[in-house]
């Protein structure tokens, strides 16, 4: 038994060690500190005091009116004026008739062209960013409205930008729903009303990203600064020699390194208060969660520096391991039990969004996927670094 | 190197060119990640998400699968009581929609009397988006009115909540059209341009292309000073640092040619629908990478450490994305170099338009690009201690 006590002893100096010359040797480098802090203190600032804009998204929509008759020229007006249903949704958009000048691709050397609106212009200009939509109506159109109480309308969107495609089709629809309220038009119709909870129009774009962001920036640089830890470390190889053995080394840099993401999160909750980005839980709560998700990136970062043999490749490894995650986070939506950034993101809406507690299941779930992550990539740098690797720098 | 090689300007320079190609390429692992990389984003992007995200024509949003495949959790309230049809019960209609859709695994369906019992579910994150079928609904539309149908969505799950509202929208849509529905306008909508092939490749590229070139030529050329361990003897030799600059600079940029003609290899492979000529396509790589390069080494001149390189790299990195989604000024997204590429590629390459109509964007990047080679020489050139 005292055997064993003394084993653990000397094990625990060793680790402690380990990690005070992990923090000398990180500390003698001030710079990498210094930007370890400067993302969240130059990120979280911009986009706490950018404003939400869809300028970018404004749809630029021809009508090219073949019936020419008052009804027809009464549509067009009312899509020009219109920016939404009063008091429910309020849309932007550039609306060019038929016989008018829309801006077209200029020539070369030339700013800008113009072009008079008409079918054939708009086959031309539709993959263009100058048009994203175009509105046919058709002869017959006002004697439709007459004697049917409905005409037809074809309209065609530019599907190049997809978001855009989706901005452009909700105006016109916005628009064409005030058409007919305004000039009390009706017929068999299912509206489709939106109502969003909670509703984000008045919330600042902190707000909106902190559960994406804020796991983001800890996980990352985390993962960065730790995937040079072992390949980077040059009196390893000598301390190889000495009594600490492999399995320590992981640990104690797992250790130091997770002391460093705790000062990191702890800066980047801070400004987020500071902001004033509401948060519905315990903060202690919230911080515990945003230091799992950056020490799991301390394990991954490890692990990278484990199975490398150079600075270059481990860097190299970051970035490939860092786009499979963002693809299978924003595009393909698969494989998320072993994307941390979702789980830490679930947990992270749960606790500061939803204004649950540490103990819901919702967020002991996605906690304990997340932690596994770590444990996961944790103990096979130990397998690894014990059984596997060879060569240290 | 030969004395004669020394001591020729020209000889010098290519010898220079080729040690630094030497370097990087002697790392055979990192060039192996470097390259595959490209190849396993776009791979994953054209095989593992549906071939198809938009129809031609159709209903909803048409933008669904853009933004994932996941399963939607719906609830459905029916308040309608109302008749006006004989023989149908038009609300039961609706849900039996959901339902259909249920059966074939779209959604997963909670049909529910109590709204408040579904509203406490969408506020703890148990349901994705519930329908109100409001009373009357029935009725009205017999009349020929007109019915709102208020579709409750949580924008917590800010990433889903396209798709789930493009899913419920889509199942409307073809309510609508069966039951003829239209309102007064009988539209007919047509998506001009969409892809036949890898859509969502398609989607994604004018994002992801500049990533990849701005993540790896940025990452790669950020070690090209602070990693180069034989520079100090160099400068003893007639070499000066200005070929040593230049040099690391082409012999990069080199390598990265390599990433662009993946990327472009790529694209011809997965069909990507260009309508811009393939050597437009090459000229914005080209400009895009050049500007990726010369970012890397202006860190790598400015950092004091290998690490301090990767950090700057990271930062620069993390700060053009968060900047490139979030904030809309214009005069701040013209010095973003992801967002002029994304710019770029979008309107000439997918559109189709000439380059000229992104001249904008093509001279903030030539600009930044020569600002940043000026800035890198001028802090290499003041460097004493160089290891």
């Amino acid at each position: 038994m005292a055997e064993i006590f003394e084993d653990a002893k000397t094990r625990f100096l060793r680790i402690s060690a380990m990690v005070i010359k992990e923090f000398k040797s990180l500390l003698q480098d001030k710079s990498t500190i210094l930007i370890l802090f400067l993302v969240p203190l130059v990120i979280i600032p911009v986009l706490a005091t950018s404003n939400i804009s869809t300028d970018r998204l404004i749809p630029t929509i021809w009508i090219i009116d073949y019936d020419n008759s008052e009804q027809s020229e009464q549509f067009i007006t009312t899509m020009q004026n219109s920016s939404g249903v009063e008091g429910l949704i309020e849309l932007s958009k550039i609306v060019y008739a038929s016989g008018e000048l829309a801006p077209i691709e200029p020539p070369f050397l030339e700013k800008e062209a113009f072009g008079i609106v008409s079918e054939e212009l708009a086959q031309k200009t539709i993959p263009t960013k100058y048009l994203d939509a175009y509105i046919i109506l058709q002869e017959g159109f006002q004697e439709s409205l007459a004697t049917n109480g409905t005409a037809e309308l074809v309209i065609y969107f530019d599907a190049i930008d997809f978001i855009l495609m989706v901005t452009s089709e909700m105006t016109v629809l916005v628009s064409l729903t005030d058409i007919q309220l305004q000039n009390m038009l009706l017929e068999r119709d299912i509206y489709f009303y939106p109502e969003l909870r909670p509703d984000q129009t008045d919330m600042g774009i902190l707000a909106l990203t902190s559960s994406l962001i804020v796991p983001l920036l800890g996980l990352f640089t985390m993962l960065l600064i730790s995937s040079q830890s072992i390949v980077g470390d040059i009196p390893l190889k000598r301390m190889l020699n000495t009594s600490l053995r492999r399995g320590e080394v992981v640990t104690g840099k797992v250790i130091s390194y997770s002391t460093l993401a705790l000062f990191q999160v702890l800066t980047t909750l801070l400004l987020i208060k500071l902001f004033g980005v509401m948060i519905n839980c315990l903060w202690i709560e919230l911080f515990f969660v945003v230091l799992v998700n950056s020490i799991v990136g301390v394990c991954m970062g490890i692990f990278i520096s484990t199975i490398t043999r150079t600075k270059l490749q481990a860097s190299q490894l970051f970035l490939m391991v860092f786009f499979i995650m963002f693809i299978f986070q924003y595009f393909t939506r698969s494989f998320l039990v072993f994307i941390p950034l979702e789980q830490t993101k679930i947990a992270y809406e749960a606790l500061a969004n939803r204004g649950m507690s540490l103990l819901d299941p919702i967020v002991l779930n996605a906690l304990f996927k997340l932690a596994l992550n770590g444990i996961f990539y944790y103990v096979f740098s130990l397998i690894y670094i014990k059984y596997i690797k060879k060569r240290f720098v | 190197m030969s004395l004669k090689r020394l001591f020729n300007p020209f000889e010098r320079f290519f010898s220079l060119i080729e040690k630094e190609t030497r370097v990087l390429i002697n790392d055979k692992g990192a060039m192996i990640i470097t390259f595959f990389i490209p190849i396993i984003s776009i791979v994953i992007l054209a095989t593992m998400v549906p071939e198809q995200l938009v129809s031609d024509e159709g209903g909803g949003t048409g933008i669904g699968g853009v933004v994932g495949t996941e399963i939607p959790l719906v609830g459905i309230i029916d308040y309608d009581n109302s008749e006006g049809f004989p023989d149908r019960d038009l609300s039961a209609d609706l849900v039996a929609k959901f339902q259909e859709r249920e059966e074939n695994g779209e959604c997963r369906l909670l049909i529910s009397t109590n709204q408040s019992e579904l509203e406490k579910m969408i506020g703890r994150g148990e349901l994705d988006t519930f329908i109100i079928i409001p009373s009357l609904f029935e009725f009205n539309l017999s009349i020929h009115l007109p019915v709102i149908l208020p579709v409750v969505l949580d924008t917590i799950d800010s990433i889903s909540l396209m798709s789930f509202q493009e899913f419920v929208e889509g199942v409307i849509y073809e309510f609508k059209v069966e039951n003829n529905f239209m309102g007064v306008f009988q539209l007919t909508k047509i998506r001009m341009n969409v892809p036949e092939n890898n859509q969502t490749y398609f989607a994604a590229f004018p994002l992801l292309i500049p990533m990849l070139i701005f993540g790896i030529g940025m990452l790669t050329s950020c070690q090209a000073i602070i990693s180069d361990i034989p520079k100090d003897r160099m400068v003893l030799t007639p070499t000066n640092k200005q070929e040593m600059m230049a040099a690391k600079v082409v012999a990069n940029t080199g390598i990265q040619l390599g990433v662009g003609f993946i990327i472009f290899i790529s694209s011809v492979f997965m069909k990507l629908e260009i309508r811009s000529s393939y050597f437009e396509y090459a000229v914005v790589l080209f400009i895009l990478i050049l500007n990726a390069v010369l970012t890397g080494v202006a860190i790598s001149a400015l950092a004091k450490s290998s690490l301090a390189a990767f950090q700057y790299f990271i930062f620069v990195f993390i700060l053009n994305l968060v900047i490139m989604w979030f904030v809309q000024d214009p005069t701040i997204l013209a010095l973003i170099p992801l967002n002029n590429g994304s710019e770029i590629l979008l309107q000439v390459v997918l559109r189709g338009q000439s380059l000229w109509t992104c001249f904008d964007q093509i001279m903030n990047l030539t600009v930044e690009s020569i600002v940043l080679y000026i800035f890198a020489y001028l802090v290499f050139r003041r460097q004493k201690t160089m290891l």
